[in-house]
């Protein structure tokens, strides 16, 4: 059940909040996230019951660690004996299911050992669930959690808007507000803002994902089947995807907001416009944002203090340090990060080639070099972002390889494996471009549209009532009627079969 | 009303000052806007979901199939859009009203489509198939027959490949309306009933809301010729023509895209993609079968079970797959509910042992009249000779090979003499593979000789039947199921029988041995086709009535009965 099923809006959710009411009524706060823990059970259970079992066991078992690690006090090296203990099983409980026939491929390739794949089925958003659980490990070491009773620590690891694929949120976040007495708006309002925000995800994914969707899919997939590619076609398949992710992921997160907002619990901004970047670095902070903040804290602060105490220790010189600094540890933070994403070598480039890209946008700014004009950092940034996404999106290294020579070597004569080209609408492909790039670069971003309400637990940043512009929610008639349109629009294109992208992950 | 909005950061219900005003203005504002959301989406949603049973009747309107019906009760077909209307309904509708229990019904997926009543001429035969079955529409289409009284003596039940498809692998839903009929077997025959969560046919609203949809049906509704009609005609140019049989007959402009080479197209594809998928088999749901199957014997309707054939092309494909070890699965099964219930056998998957040949597909699975006949002629057999149950515990190579020996036997004659009597059974103790197997040998040994009398038979019958349905068809101007209309193509009877003759499968696949025995009876029945076709024109010249040919199902094959058929299997 996704959220932009019929089953979902249609049945689950109203039942789901209508029962959230009542329990909150009867129960108070706590009964309400009992209710909600169990709703979040069953609606992961419909991927698969097995899956509901390996979250629950998931969720038990880092609870009674985090509190272990809670109780261990002054008593430092248990603690942190407890806590390499916790992410040890957490990453192997994940590398069982994401990496094992990676692993085994990679043990085949070395030794010839022939092994044979495991079949194993990846639950719905382990990658997501886990994290965030070793993120709270990491938080209950460093004291800056309290031990939280089971429903609260329940709904913050398998809260449903975000099991499945996020946001990662953390601990404190969600906990603080789950300590609050009473929700910040009123039913009425939160349910408002949060069916608009949740509204404009489903718009985002089912009219605007779903739509650019198959143009990506012709190209990869018929360059896949071995039909011929041109320069054309390569980047209209790669710009295809970079769009269909962004409206993909971001109408999911989107999503997520809402549905936390209609149950009194703010999570965090996922994305910011990322296509409105103007550096690497800045592409990172507005594009999948729990996931570059999770990598930023757990691994590549970590790394770069350690660097920093090593170059220190050894006097070393600027570009030394500017290499134990920031060089390896925004390489190993992209590498891992890619990683995360899936088991293979695909992910492992695209990681590659985000960190090396970090890498040197670090270098320039540390070399004090002029910063390079918007028009010319935007081409820059974009030609690194919708190249590593031709990785990220290729079955194979091979095709990504072919695919990303089309657009960047148009002058060289490739020898097709087929005389037939990938079977694309250029024509539409190229106008559903122009129209969904022209939303992302000049319009503002669901959250901006919606500042007069915050909906996320993050600070509103002041720019984002200046990016809204005349384009800025609120409760009233002439919107009730575009947002029921733009919704009734939204839910008559549901389309049968399409799930988000970041599932697989 | 901005700075009443802004106030839902903090509203306190505690605090009865100005801030407490604002967030209580904004809750109402928030609750109006809510309102008028909700009631603008759902006059929206509801003007789609109007628009597209407005658009698409035949396909979202449940009453519309009781039009459908009085057309048939009424003798005239009904022309649509789109064949994957709501055939279920359509079937308790048309049931409903029909006069008379059948002789024979037909249960089965829309591989029978195309088998029209002119394939059994002599009985009142009903094709009762529905898109995509399961188990359960055999079980729900049973109901219907007992419901409405109607329930045949001969009752044939499709085994398909994926008949047995637990509910939680499928990914259709045409079968989902027919969960309804199934409760009440299921209710009939202490079978558990479905969890609602499992059934509940959503896809239908799903399709009701879609915009997509609609400016489909609604492009279609405007640019079309013709509307969805009742209709005297067999045929139309542009849309499909459901008959009250149960069959249906394909628009020119599908007829016109069925090419061979197309057809090689989708069954390499379908093929490609169903190759490595297994076929699973719910144990609930043979369990569901064979508990229907006793209930049917106890109520003296004498069942046949059959497997469709699939395209030559596709078939090739899939040896030595999964799916062809499914398929495997699925034989063992039926051979063991018809050897458990002493039932007859008919049909094949394999194209090859029913004289199925790649022309006679439109794609994978869906075979033209040409190939049915074949299928119903083996079910016909199984109605006039006394069934030869099959060793449930045989293996897989030695069944099929009796089997297939059986299918000799049965088109030589050879049970006629060795057999029970009609309406006996016969014990599997009794019937052991090796007597059947010899016997096959010692018959192919002695020719064809013993089947002349049958041919002789089934070719009066047919010029018979052939004659009376041209002569009805005069007389109600057509207005008969499968009746040839006006705009019908004309071949002569003589044309048919030599188009027959040329194109049968049967005939160039039978064996040496049975060669000149066979030309003869062709020969015969060519001489008596041609006096009878000459006979019906001089009788026409002489009433100043058109010139009518046989029915198009007839002129088609140029063989209906199917004891005229030569032997079949390798």
């Amino acid at each position: 059940m996704v959220f932009h099923s019929f089953q979902f809006i249609l049945v689950f959710l109203p039942l789901t909040y209508a029962g959230y009411l009542v329990a909150r009524s009867m129960a108070g706060r706590k009964g309400a996230f009992r209710f909600l823990v169990a709703a979040s059970l069953l609606f992961y259970a419909q991927w698969s019951a097995a899956f509901a079992t390996i979250l629950m066991l998931s969720v038990l078992g880092n609870y009674r660690l985090g509190n272990l690690i809670l109780e261990q006090g002054e008593k430092r090296e248990r603690a942190r004996m407890l806590l390499l203990g916790g992410i040890g099983l957490n990453v192997l409980a994940l590398g069982y299911f994401k990496y094992s026939n990676f692993l085994i491929d990679i043990a085949n390739g070395l030794t010839s050992a022939g092994i044979s794949h495991i079949h194993l089925l990846l639950p719905v958003g382990i990658s997501f669930y886990t994290f965030v659980q070793i993120g709270y490990l990491v938080e209950a070491y460093n004291g800056s959690v309290v031990k939280p009773a089971f429903e609260k620590y329940a709904l913050f690891a398998a809260f449903f808007p975000c099991v499945t694929a996020g946001p990662l949120v953390l601990q404190r976040e969600m906990l603080e507000q789950m300590d609050e007495e009473r929700q910040s708006a009123s039913d009425a309002q939160s349910l408002a803002v949060g069916l608009t925000m949740f509204g404009i995800g489903l718009f985002k994914k089912v009219v605007l994902a779903d739509s650019i969707g198959p143009y990506a899919d012709a190209v990869f997939n018929g360059a896949g089947a071995g039909a011929g590619l041109n320069a054309v076609t390569a980047w209209l398949g790669a710009v295809s995807y970079a769009l269909q992710l962004y409206f993909d992921f971001s109408g999911y997160s989107d999503m997520a907001l809402g549905l936390g907002l209609m149950f009194g619990l703010k999570l965090p901004l996922n994305f910011d416009s990322p296509f409105k970047a103007t550096s690497i670095s800045d592409f990172w902070r507005r594009w999948h944002m729990t996931m570059t903040r999770f990598f930023t804290t757990y691994i590549y602060t970590p790394l770069a203090m350690r660097g920093m105490r090593s170059a220190g220790a050894r006097n070393a010189g600027r570009i030394e340090r500017f290499i134990l600094t920031g060089g390896i540890p925004a390489l190993v933070t992209f590498i891992v990060a890619g990683i995360w994403h899936g088991a293979g070598w695909s992910f492992v480039v695209y990681g590659l080639i985000h960190g090396t890209a970090i890498a040197a946008n670090l270098a320039w700014r540390e070399a004090r070099l002029p910063a390079l004009p918007p028009a010319l950092g935007w081409l820059l940034t974009m030609a690194v972002v919708v190249s590593g996404l031709v990785v990220f999106r290729a079955p194979t290294l091979e095709l990504s390889g072919s695919i990303l020579a089309h657009m960047w070597l148009p002058f060289l004569n490739f020898a097709s494996a087929s005389s037939a080209i990938v079977a694309l609408d250029e024509r539409m492909a190229l106008a559903t471009i122009v129209l969904l790039g022209t939303i992302v670069l000049l319009m503002p971003n669901s959250q901006q549209i919606l500042h007069r309400h915050w909906v996320s637990s993050d600070a509103m940043p002041e720019s984002a009532r200046v990016a809204a512009g005349l384009v800025s929610w609120r409760p009233s008639l002439a919107l009730s009627v575009g947002f029921a349109a733009a919704f009734s629009f939204a839910l008559a294109s549901i389309g049968a079969g399409t799930t988000f992208v970041y599932y697989q992950f | 009303m901005d700075q009443a909005a802004d106030t839902i950061e903090r509203p306190t219900r505690s605090d009865y000052g100005h801030a407490g005003r604002k967030a209580s203005s904004g809750a109402r504002r928030s609750s109006l806007y809510l309102a008028c959301s909700f009631a603008i989406s759902l006059a929206t949603v509801g003007a789609i979901i109007e628009a597209n049973r407005r658009y698409a009747p035949e396909m979202y309107r449940s009453d519309y199939m009781e039009t459908v019906a009085e057309a048939f009760e009424s003798g005239q077909h009904y022309a649509v859009f789109d064949l994957n209307i709501n055939i279920r309904k359509l079937r308790e509708e048309q049931w409903k009203r029909l006069e008379g229990k059948p002789d024979v019904v037909v249960l089965g997926a829309s591989q029978w489509q195309e088998a029209s009543a002119n394939l059994m001429p002599n009985r009142h035969y009903l094709n009762g198939h529905v898109h995509r079955d399961y188990y359960e529409d055999v079980l729900g289409m049973v109901e219907l027959l007992v419901r409405y009284d109607k329930l045949p003596k001969d009752l044939v039940i499709t085994i398909r490949d994926r008949l047995f498809t637990p509910v939680s692998q499928r990914t259709d839903f045409l079968w989902l309306p027919t969960i309804p009929y199934f409760q009440a077997m299921a209710k009939r025959l202490s079978l558990p009933q479905h969890r609602l969560a499992d059934t509940y046919p959503l896809q239908r609203p799903r399709e009701l809301l879609s915009l997509p949809m609609l400016l489909n049906n609604a492009a279609r509704w405007h640019n079309a010729k013709d509307r969805p009609f009742p209709t005297s005609r067999h045929s139309h140019a542009e849309l499909d023509v459901l008959h009250p049989d149960g069959s249906i007959t394909w628009s020119d402009k599908h007829h016109a895209l069925f090419t061979q080479e197309r057809a090689r197209k989708l069954a390499i594809a379908h093929a490609d993609a169903n190759k490595n998928k297994p076929v699973m088999i719910d144990p609930r749901g043979v369990e569901a079968v064979d508990r229907l199957l006793s209930y049917l014997a106890v109520r003296g309707v004498r069942v046949h079970l059959a497997h469709p054939p699939f395209n030559p092309i596709f078939y090739d494909r899939i040896r030595d797959t999964p799916f062809m070890a499914g398929l495997r699965q699925v034989e063992a099964v039926t051979r063991e509910l018809a050897a458990k219930h002493k039932l007859g056998l008919a049909g094949s998957f394999d194209p090859e042992a029913l004289g199925c040949s790649a022309d006679m597909f439109i794609d994978a699975e869906h075979s033209n009249a040409r190939c049915l006949k074949n299928l119903l002629a083996d079910v016909a057999n199984s109605i006039d000779l006394p069934m030869v149950p099959i060793a449930a515990d045989a293996p897989v190579a030695t069944a099929s090979a009796a089997y297939h020996s059986r299918q000799v036997l049965v088109a030589s004659g050879w049970m006629a003499n060795e057999s029970p009597t009609p309406g006996e059974t016969v014990d599997r103790a009794e019937a052991p593979l090796s007597a059947v197997t010899v016997n096959a040998a010692a018959v192919a040994n002695t020719g064809d000789e013993p089947a002349l009398p049958r041919q002789e038979r089934a070719d009066s019958l047919d010029v018979e039947v052939a004659t009376r349905a041209a002569e009805t068809e005069d007389e109600t101007n057509g207005a008969l199921p499968n009746k040839a209309s006006d705009d019908d193509d004309t071949l002569s009877a003589a044309d048919s029988a030599n188009v027959a003759d040329e194109g049968l499968p049967n005939s160039s696949m039978a064996s040496a041995s049975s060669t000149k025995s066979r030309e003869a009876v062709t020969s015969h029945r060519a001489e008596q086709r041609k006096a009878s076709a000459t006979a019906r024109r001089h009788a026409r010249h002489r009433s100043g009535k058109p010139h009518r040919v046989q029915p198009r199902a007839a002129s088609a094959t140029g063989q209906i009965w199917p004891g005229d058929s030569a032997p079949r299997r390798r």
